[in-house]
């Protein structure tokens, strides 16, 4: 392929917009516990509500992160295998507690294309999560912009 | 100590933090959070299949370790955006500097909020993470 052919196919191009299946998770006490001593948490206060299982204490928003596996990114027909993440965008719109159970929609927001930069020829795909708890409110908006690239990366 | 609203206004730097994650670090946070990429763990694949120059940290967790440090800023206040923009992988047992600065403080819709703009830096004093966040005050 030459380096000015387009790398958005047709097939990509009508996945845009597209939303995936609902998944639910539930904000569990141990994974959120792993995930603050994997970063060190020195919030003392923090540390004891979480680990006497305080569902009204409101938790750090990293504590999403421990639902990843179900914040599965969609699927894109033909996009190049080698990827790093580029950006994350998140909206943060109401507490999250140990115990909220949360449904994760996702949706392919948009792509763009990028020729030139630090990792040649690239698309930039990005990916949007809609988080909403058990009162059928939103809590979180996440966006998350991934670079699909055909180069080897520089390192830089 | 937290920073109270009327402390701050365009310009405000907040003190820069030091944070060095270490291989058995990436591997809890990979553990927690199910992420099970191999440019964060494995050597030969970061190094051979993607370019890298070793096992790098996850973007998301550099985001923990911003949204670490806010809180221990502005406490319970919440963080309402971060926004992070991923410019160079950061490599495990490496010192990443953290800090931000105020660039805008003001009301909206009866809440008091603050914009800042945030950032990662490597050892060699390169920009690895340029971000952006609203804290909104109680």
């Amino acid at each position: 392929m030459s380096d000015d052919e387009s790398l958005i196919t047709p097939a990509m191009e009508a996945a845009i917009g597209r939303e995936g299946e609902a998944r639910e998770v539930t904000v569990d006490k141990e994974l959120v516990l792993r995930l603050m001593r994997a970063l060190d948490e020195d919030d003392e206060e923090l540390l004891s509500a979480v680990e006497a299982g305080d569902a009204s204490y409101p938790i750090p928003t990293y504590a999403l992160l421990t639902t990843s596996t179900s914040q599965r990114q969609l699927d894109v027909p033909d996009a190049p295998e080698r990827a790093l993440m580029a950006a994350d965008a998140w909206e943060v719109k109401a507490d999250i507690h140990l115990g909220d159970k949360l449904t994760i929609v996702p949706r392919l927001a948009e792509i763009q294309e990028r020729i030139g930069g630090r990792v040649g020829h690239s698309l930039f795909i990005h990916h949007e999560w809609v988080y909403t708890n058990q009162d059928e409110v939103e809590v979180a908006r996440v966006r998350r912009t991934v670079t699909h690239f055909q180069s080897r990366h520089t390192g830089e | 100590m937290a920073y109270d609203y009327d402390d701050l206004q365009e310009g405000t730097e907040l003190p820069t933090e030091h944070r060095t994650p270490t291989t058995a670090q990436v591997e809890g946070f990979c553990n927690a959070t199910g992420n099970a990429g191999p440019q964060f763990l494995d050597p030969e694949f970061a190094k051979d299949k993607m370019g890298l120059p070793g096992p790098i940290v996850p973007g998301n967790m550099k985001q923990g370790f911003l949204d670490q440090y806010l809180r221990r800023h502005f406490g319970r206040n919440q963080i309402t955006r971060l926004q992070l923009n991923h410019r160079r992988p950061d490599v495990h047992n490496a010192e990443m500097t953290i800090g931000g600065e105020v660039t805008r403080a003001y009301e909206a819709d009866g809440r008091r909020m603050v914009d800042l703009e945030i950032h990662i830096d490597n050892p060699q004093g390169d920009r690895s993470v340029r971000g952006a966040a609203t804290i909104t005050f109680d």
